[in-house]
């Protein structure tokens, strides 16, 4: 299956989530979308710590341009500098329109990581959105997509370290809905 | 209700494990998520372990996690040796094969399904595949095999679902060994693979020699603590896989339930396998029986006296109605480095007794593989073989090299 998507680049995202600290102004609670949890991770970073976010390198946003750059594996033919175990952190929602109006410009904007406690811990940048190409149209109601965020995950050399993602998804109007996933682990150098 | 759940599950298991061809419970764990979810808690008997919590949050849920994942099934094929110069070439005309993943209708056909994606179902990726493909010249320094038709065991292609070539190892390079499916590679050094990709990259990857060949670290606890490379013999009646015993195992549903979650976390998490394949995946690897072990230098008469003693006192954990496996043993009873099953992530507490089908074959012996022969075993590193005076472990170890 080849999927066409649209990137939504680390840029766009940023210069969202940066506004208010990275909290979109003044989100008015969607009564049409709705978020559920498919998968995720917070990725692995092993072997470039420097890719991995640290909230103590550039109070909370990227460390440098490299940042997420390295952080992919070598067998992808777009990772420039791959090195083992290094792959950035990802969280997969699908989104559905479950109102009766058509739902436009629908981007995600915030990405938080929580303690296991559910208290916020950081705003994660987020690298990069892949949605369905058909999103540009809009979401239709009884639509639904799947929408992965690529985002610079937590420095962590094993997989005991679990922390759920929060995630704010709005529309054109500013209309939102949040959604919080189980503890994401970082991805494991060998699965067996 | 889930325990009533679990009952049925292990009656599932002990009817499969007899009627492996039932086409009732193949649907069950392909259709129903109820039974996966229920295979899956069996499965994680230790369910505060950060590997079962990570699984119990994601598989088999009613409306979200890992049952929303797209089904991909990949266009695959064999690497082979031709293949190496064509590595990183993304305009390589090469074409694959979409595994059928429709349910056979019959045992025969299952079984063929769950052998070719033994062979040649991409279970994982792995970073350093694409440099080690490209040179030849390594291969047989990392024990790769390359079979009489030119594929390279356990090595397959394909395509990725945004369209491009990718290479994977099934699970024949681990399992297999000179074209016998279910025998562990004991000359694959996973390890050292890994530590000259480091060097390639100017890292330090001198970590990865000590795991030496045949043995890996799957752990993920920060602990240089590899284990040997597992035979399949027996897996029809075990009770725990993994070393520590970490996956509960009842039948061939919850060794699907397994498979299936190795491949979605092998896979980024972003696609599940067909389950009819992880159903006759699973169906195939239970199936696994060592060659008939040849006797001929065996005296029957020290055989059956070795076979006196093995009733005596290995019979109990060792059984012999479950291929002479058995259960789970406390680490602290077993005079082993006790660092797998103490280990944060999945350590148990315990060591699975393993299965005696054709042990004489399987060395090095331990979960660890650090003893080289049956009489090393018996003489220093089993407490229950220690006990034994030395003509009780000559004609045990007899016995052994009989099974």
């Amino acid at each position: 299956m080849k999927q066409s998507i649209l990137l939504i680049g680390a840029a766009l995202a940023l210069s969202i989530t940066a506004c208010g600290a990275g909290t979109p102004g003044a989100v008015i609670p969607s009564d049409s979308l709705e978020l559920t949890y498919v998968s995720g991770h917070l990725g692995i970073y092993a072997d470039c710590p420097e890719d991995a976010y640290d909230a103590k390198v550039g109070k909370g946003d990227f460390a440098g341009e490299s940042a997420g750059m390295m952080a992919c594996p070598p067998d992808d033919e777009n990772c420039i500098a791959g090195f083992m175990n290094c792959e950035a952190a990802e969280v997969t929602i699908r989104i559905k329109n479950i109102g009766s109006e058509t739902l436009n410009g629908i981007n995600v904007v915030e990405l938080q990581l929580l303690s296991t406690q559910e208290s916020i811990l950081h705003s994660m940048p987020i690298k990069m959105v892949y949605v369905p190409a058909e999103l540009e149209d809009g979401l239709a109601p009884g639509e639904e997509v799947v929408v992965r965020v690529e985002f610079q995950g937590p420095v962590s050399n094993w997989e005991m370290i679990s922390h759920p993602v929060h995630i704010l998804v709005i529309d054109s109007k500013n209309q939102g809905a949040e959604i919080t996933t189980p503890p994401l682990d970082s991805l494991p150098m060998m699965v067996s | 209700m889930r325990t009533l759940g679990a009952i049925l599950l292990l009656l599932m298991g002990c009817s499969l494990s007899e009627q492996p061809q039932s086409a009732v419970h193949s649907n069950e764990f392909i259709k129903q998520a109820d039974t996966r979810r229920t295979a899956l808690e069996y499965a994680m008997w230790q369910p505060a372990l950060p590997y079962s919590k990570k699984l119990l949050n994601n598989y088999g849920l009613d409306d979200s996690g890992w049952e929303l994942l797209p089904e991909v099934n990949l266009e695959v094929g064999p690497f082979r040796t031709d293949d190496a110069e064509h590595v990183g070439d993304e305009t390589y005309d090469w074409q694959g094969v979409v595994q059928p993943s429709t349910p056979p209708s019959n045992d025969a056909e299952w079984m063929a399904m769950g052998e070719s994606t033994f062979w040649g179902l991409p279970m994982r990726r792995d970073a350093y595949l694409r440099w080690l493909l490209a040179r030849p010249d390594l291969w047989s320094e990392v024990g790769l095999d390359v079979l009489p038709d030119g594929s390279v065991a356990g090595i397959a292609m394909y395509r990725d679902p945004e369209g491009s070539i990718k290479y994977g190892v099934t699970c024949a390079l681990c399992h297999s060994s000179e074209g016998l499916a279910g025998r562990a590679n004991r000359r694959l050094n996973i390890g050292k693979a890994r530590a000259l990709y480091a060097e390639y990259m100017g890292r330090n990857g001198d970590d990865f020699l000590t795991w030496g060949p045949g043995r890996i670290d799957v752990t993920e606890d920060g602990v240089d603590n590899p284990v040997a490379i597992p035979d399949l013999w027996g897996l029809e009646h075990a009770q725990f896989v993994n070393h520590s015993g970490s996956i509960r195992v009842a039948g061939p549903v919850t060794l699907a339930v397994r498979l299936e979650t190795q491949y979605i976390q092998n896979h980024r998490m972003r696609s599940r396998p067909p389950r009819a394949q992880m159903w006759a995946l699973s169906r195939y690897v239970m199936s696994r029986k060592p060659p008939v072990t040849d006797t001929n230098d065996l005296d029957p008469e020290r055989v059956a006296e070795g076979q006196d003693v093995f009733n005596k006192h290995c019979g109990d954990c060792h059984e012999k109605d479950r291929s002479y496996s058995g259960g789970l043993i406390p680490a602290e009873d077993l005079s082993v480095d006790a660092a797998v099953a103490l280990s944060p992530t999945r350590g148990t507490g315990f060591y699975k007794v393993p299965s005696l089908l054709g042990v004489r074959a399987n060395g090095p012996y331990l979960h660890d593989g650090s003893l080289a022969t049956l009489a090393d075993l018996l003489a220093s590193g089993h407490p229950y073989g220690q006990a034994l005076d030395t003509e009780e472990q000559n004609v045990l170890n007899e016995f052994l090299k009989s099974l």
